[in-house]
Formats: structure tokens, C-alpha cells, sequence
């Protein structure tokens, strides 16, 4: 980048004075290379120690992996070796997470995230639609403290609840009301409409105008 | 003694009419019929209205989703699901308040060009379009933290986004700092700015903003002959002007100059926006039940792979080109720059057609918001944090 800005420097110093125009399609073109080397950014992952991450917080964000970007293995791989490696293996069964990684390489990702999810003890449920019941905690039966701070406090990676369901007879009430209530605002937008449209305004003044400037004139 | 008189009085006055009086009595909403231009009733000089109508459908539905929404963490996801698989007319509430949220944020984008277009933020409303810009960036953050209150991956990549912003911001960002209140999930503290503190400050510029269009009146419009000072051919200070026709008002502006201008009181305002508002209502409804938005999945931290909510792409492509800061720095400028408007532009001209370097500059920024938006719209979701 910096060897195509100084470029035209050295064509100063051997033709003496550079072409307006050669300049100006060097620059633009700087500037094109540019914009399409920012547009395509690369990813920045952050590479500490990885050992001192929590295996479970490692297992989580690999089942986020899969529930959000499942095409993207080898962040998901990554998670997992994370997990493998990690000193704190405290509450997880890596024996699970073995077995989610050869399914993986199955291409099994349904087995995967069930695995992961058992591996760290959370119930699975991929339905997607109640999870409700995975959230509750019974009173006395865990040792879990709740989240503060920026803590995301989650137990278990849901998946997505979708918009639109199925189509309902409170869907079409809803429509039908509104479709009046747009007819009404129409009606009465138009009831209560200015007695004169800007054009009409600016013909009243322009013709007023001009008989103010005929009487002056006259 | 007291005499009684059952005589009636001679002009009927109608039940509805005396309830009306009775109210205006005691108060005073007379004073809401003050005059204002007749092309105030037109649909671009309602932008504001509208922007109030948003603001009220949000207020009403955000009040019926506090009743069923969690904020704690570990609960907060699952409690929106509640809201749209339990509740009655949950999901529909929440769809509402969701695209009534960014139905306020255009209307509000649409009535400051609107404004500048027109220079309607000239002597003597510059405070106005101050508070105009504050309330718009209390929008924006209020379109913020309801992305994070859902607490879906989303949301709650946008908070880790805030939090690093917090730290860049050094001591200025002590509130976005999880210290600050270590034994609170930043969770609480988002949800109450975003139910007390963002609506309540909008609340109070709105109020300011009304008054001030009161004090100030609605500006005239600057593509009809006479009122605008740079249309000076029938306002010479002392000029002869046709006699006032009954549509017609003598106005003075501060410079000294009269025009003649057709006015209709304020009130006629308020029911034309009422119609216009009914009619977003409808549509924004309509939009509701065949759009809902989907709640994500609950967060992992360490994870950044969704996108952010499209009024805040402009920002992350600058993100993407320049690190985490820029979008700091791209926002503050932009507001800046909003803010700067009535004390860089001096120009007491306000046709669009008189100012050509206010109306270039103005369509640069918005070209240059609607290029880095595309370009966040086509770029895949990078790791930052």
C-alpha cells in the first residue's frame, strides 16, 4: 500500500513533472484497492492461553458454534480442542466431548450438539420451541450462583425461536382490524386535508405578487 | 333569597360542546389552537407527529411487555419466550413495539433531512434542532439497549461491543463498566436505562421540543414566495403587501420582514397526525403479524458471529475497516457534525435551491451512511473482540 502511494514520486524525479491525469487514475486506484481490501476484513481471533479457559466455557461456546454458524467447523474444532486441553475440566465429561468431535467429522450435527450438551450436563433439547424448563433451576438443586456483571449467565445454548408460526384466526383478526383502522386513517387524513396544496399556495402567492408589483409599477 | 329561572337560554349549546368548555376551563387547552402555517398539515411536515405517534405505540407496548419481561440472565431469553408463546397477544405486542422501534428511527431520520432540507433549524430554532439531534441519538440508544434486553446471541454480542466502547471511553465510560456496579448483571442496569431513563429524557425533549415550536411557531415554507429571506422581492422591510385576504396572516419574521401566509390552528395539526398516526398504526400492525421477529438463541460469550440491527451496520463496517474504536468515532462524528449544523451553516437562505453546498455536504453523509450500510449487508459477521 504504501509503495503504490509514494509512486508517483519517483516519476517526478524522472520526468520532471508528473501527468495530471495519471496521478488522479493512481489515486482512485489506491483508493479502489483500498476500499475493497477493508470490505472483505479478516477475522481477528483472540489466541491466549488457552489452557486457563474453562473446558465447559469452551464446550459452550462450541455448541453456540454449532446452534448459530453450524457450517463453520473449524471454529467449532478449535472450541473443542480448547476444551481438551484446558486445565479446568471440572464438570465436564471429555469422554463426551471425544466422542462429539468424531461426530463431527461425521458431519452428524444434531449428535454433536446432544453430545456437547450432555457432556457439561445440561439436558438437550433441540426442539427449539419450550426451553423453558431447561432454564429453571429447582430451588436446592444447584450450586450454580447467578450471573452478574456482564456474566451471560447461560446453562444451555436454545435454539433460535423463529417468527412466524403457523397462521392463526387472532392473525386475520389482527389483519382485519388493521386494514379498517388504515382505511380510517386514510379517510380521515384525506377529511381533514389543507384547504390548499403547496402548489395551490405558491400559485395564490405568485399571482398575488404579481398584482402587488403591477399596482406598484402602475 | 335565591330566584331559580326556568327559562332556557336562547342559543343551544350541545352536551358535548359544555364537556369540552367544562375541560378547557380548567385546563386551558385553548391554547393548543395557536395558528400555524396551513402547509404544516402536510404529510413532510408531519414527520415529527409521526415520530411522536412511534414513540407513543412503543410506550404503550413496552408497558405491557414490562409486566412479563425478566431481566435476570440467566431467565431473561426464556422470559421473551414467554411473552410470545404464552402470553395473549404477546407475540403480536412485542412484534409491534419491535417494528414500531425502527418505524420511530426512520421517521425521526426522515423528519431531520426534512428539517434541513427546508432550514427549519435557522435563527431562531437552532435550540430546537439541538434537542431534535439529542432526542434522536436517545433513539438510537434506546433501539440499542432493546436489541440487548432480548438477550439472545445478538444482543448480547452488540453489549460486549458496548462494554469494550466503555473502556476505550477510559473514564467516561464508567457506567458501561461492569465494575461499577460489580454485584448487578449490566443486564438490570441496561433494562432501566431502557424503561426509565432513555424514555424518560425523550419524554422531557419532547416536551421542550413542543414548547419550543410553540414559542418559535412552525417555520414557513421555503418554496413559497415571500416568507423565506432569500426571496426578498415582496419583503423589503416597509414593502407594500396586498391587502390580507381571510385565509391570509401577516407575518413577521425576526429579521424584520412580513409575508402573508395561510394558517390553520394547531389543533387542525394535531388531528391530520392523528389520522397519519392511525394509518402507521395499521401498517406497523399489519407488518407485526406477518413479520414477527425471532428471539436467538440464549448467549455464549467469546462467540461474535450474528450482525448487528441494520441502524447500527453504517457503524460496524467502519468497525470491520478500522477496529473496534471507529465505531465510537464514526458516531460521535456523525453527531457532531448534527449537532454543529446551526453554527456552521449561517446561510440565513433556506430554499435548497440557494444553498448548494449545505444540500452537497448533506447528500455526502447520507450517501456515505447508505454505502457503509450495503456494505455491512454483504459482509459476513468478523471476530473483533
Amino acid at each position: 500500500m504504501h509503495l503504490l502511494v509514494r509512486e508517483p514520486s519517483i516519476d517526478r524525479q524522472a520526468s520532471g513533472r508528473p501527468r495530471a491525469s495519471s496521478a488522479v487514475a493512481r489515486i482512485a486506484a489506491v483508493a479502489a484497492v483500498s476500499v475493497l481490501s477493508l470490505a472483505f476484513p479478516t477475522a481477528a481471533f483472540a489466541h491466549g492461553d488457552e489452557g486457563g479457559v474453562p473446558a465447559r466455557e469452551s464446550v459452550l461456546q462450541a455448541i453456540a458454534y454449532v446452534v448459530n454458524t453450524p457450517d463453520d467447523m473449524d471454529m467449532i474444532t478449535d472450541k473443542l480442542t480448547d476444551a481438551k486441553e484446558s486445565e479446568d475440566q471440572e464438570g465436564v465429561d471429555i469422554a463426551e466431548v471425544d466422542q462429539a468431535i468424531q461426530a463431527l467429522d461425521r458431519g452428524d450435527m444434531p449428535q454433536v450438539r446432544l453430545l456437547l450438551e450432555q457432556s457439561i450436563g445440561a439436558r438437550a433439547d433441540l426442539s427449539g420451541l419450550d426451553v423453558r424448563h431447561v432454564l429453571q433451576v429447582a430451588p436446592g438443586g444447584s450450586t450454580v450462583s447467578l450471573a452478574t456483571g456482564e456474566q451471560p449467565g447461560t446453562l444451555i445454548v436454545t435454539d433460535e425461536l423463529t417468527g412466524r408460526g403457523p397462521w392463526s384466526g387472532t392473525d386475520s383478526a389482527l389483519i382485519g382490524i388493521a386494514v379498517a383502522a388504515a382505511a380510517a386513517g386514510v379517510l380521515l387524513g384525506w377529511r381533514f386535508r389543507p384547504a390548499h396544496s403547496v402548489h395551490t399556495l405558491r400559485h395564490q402567492a405568485a399571482v398575488a405578487s404579481r398584482s402587488a408589483d403591477q399596482k406598484v409599477g402602475g | 333569597m335565591s330566584h331559580i329561572t326556568k327559562t332556557r337560554p336562547v342559543a343551544h349549546v350541545s352536551r358535548g360542546r359544555r364537556f369540552v368548555g367544562a375541560v378547557d376551563e380548567r385546563l386551558g387547552l385553548d391554547a393548543l389552537r395557536y395558528p400555524v402555517p396551513e402547509h404544516a398539515n402536510n404529510l413532510a411536515w408531519s414527520l415529527g407527529g409521526l415520530t411522536a405517534v412511534s414513540l407513543a405505540i412503543l410506550i404503550a407496548t413496552g408497558v405491557v411487555l414490562a409486566q412479563f419481561y425478566d431481566p435476570t440472565p440467566e431467565v431473561a431469553n426464556a422470559s421473551v419466550r414467554t411473552i410470545v408463546e404464552d402470553v395473549a397477544l404477546g407475540g403480536f405486542i412485542r412484534s409491534l413495539h419491535f417494528w414500531a422501534a425502527q418505524a420511530m428511527y426512520v421517521l425521526a431520520a426522515l423528519h431531520l433531512i426534512r428539517v434541513f432540507f427546508h432550514g427549519s433549524y435557522k435563527r431562531p430554532r437552532e435550540a430546537n434542532w439541538l434537542i431534535g439531534v439529542s432526542m434522536f441519538g436517545l433513539t438510537l440508544l434506546a433501539l440499542f439497549t432493546g436489541t440487548v434486553l432480548k438477550w439472545d446471541q445478538e444482543g448480547y454480542e452488540a453489549l460486549a461491543h458496548n462494554l469494550e466502547l466503555g473502556q476505550v471511553l477510559g473514564g467516561a465510560g464508567f457506567w458501561f463498566s461492569t465494575s461499577f456496579a460489580a454485584h448487578t448483571p449490566i443486564l438490570v442496569r441496561l433494562y432501566s436505562a431502557h424503561i426509565m431513563l432513555i424514555p424518560g429524557l425523550i419524554v422531557i425533549l419532547v416536551t421542550l421540543h413542543a414548547l419550543l415550536i410553540k414559542r418559535h411557531k412552525i417555520s414557513s415554507h421555503p418554496g413559497l414566495p415571500a416568507p423565506a429571506p432569500d426571496t426578498p422581492a415582496a419583503l423589503e422591510p416597509g414593502g407594500t403587501l396586498p391587502a390580507p385576504r381571510p385565509a391570509l396572516v401577516e407575518v413577521s419574521t425576526p429579521p424584520g420582514e412580513t409575508y402573508l401566509e395561510a394558517r390553520e390552528p394547531f389543533t387542525h395539526h394535531l388531528r391530520r397526525v392523528g389520522a397519519f398516526g392511525l394509518v402507521l398504526l395499521a401498517v406497523l400492525s399489519i407488518v407485526a403479524v406477518l413479520f414477527p421477529p425471532p428471539v436467538g438463541p440464549t448467549p455464549v460469550a467469546g462467540v461474535e458471529v450474528t450482525k448487528p440491527m441494520w441502524p447500527f451496520w453504517w457503524m460496524f463496517t467502519l468497525e470491520n475497516w478500522f477496529g473496534l474504536p471507529a465505531i465510537l468515532w464514526g458516531g460521535l462524528a456523525l453527531f457532531g457534525l448534527l449537532f454543529a449544523v446551526p453554527f456552521i451553516d449561517r446561510n440565513p437562505k433556506r430554499s435548497w435551491r440557494t444553498r448548494p453546498v449545505a444540500m452537497t455536504l448533506a447528500a455526502l453523509v447520507i450517501l456515505a451512511l447508505v454505502v457503509l450500510t450495503i456494505f455491512m449487508g454483504i459482509t459476513t459477521p468478523a471476530a473483533h473482540l
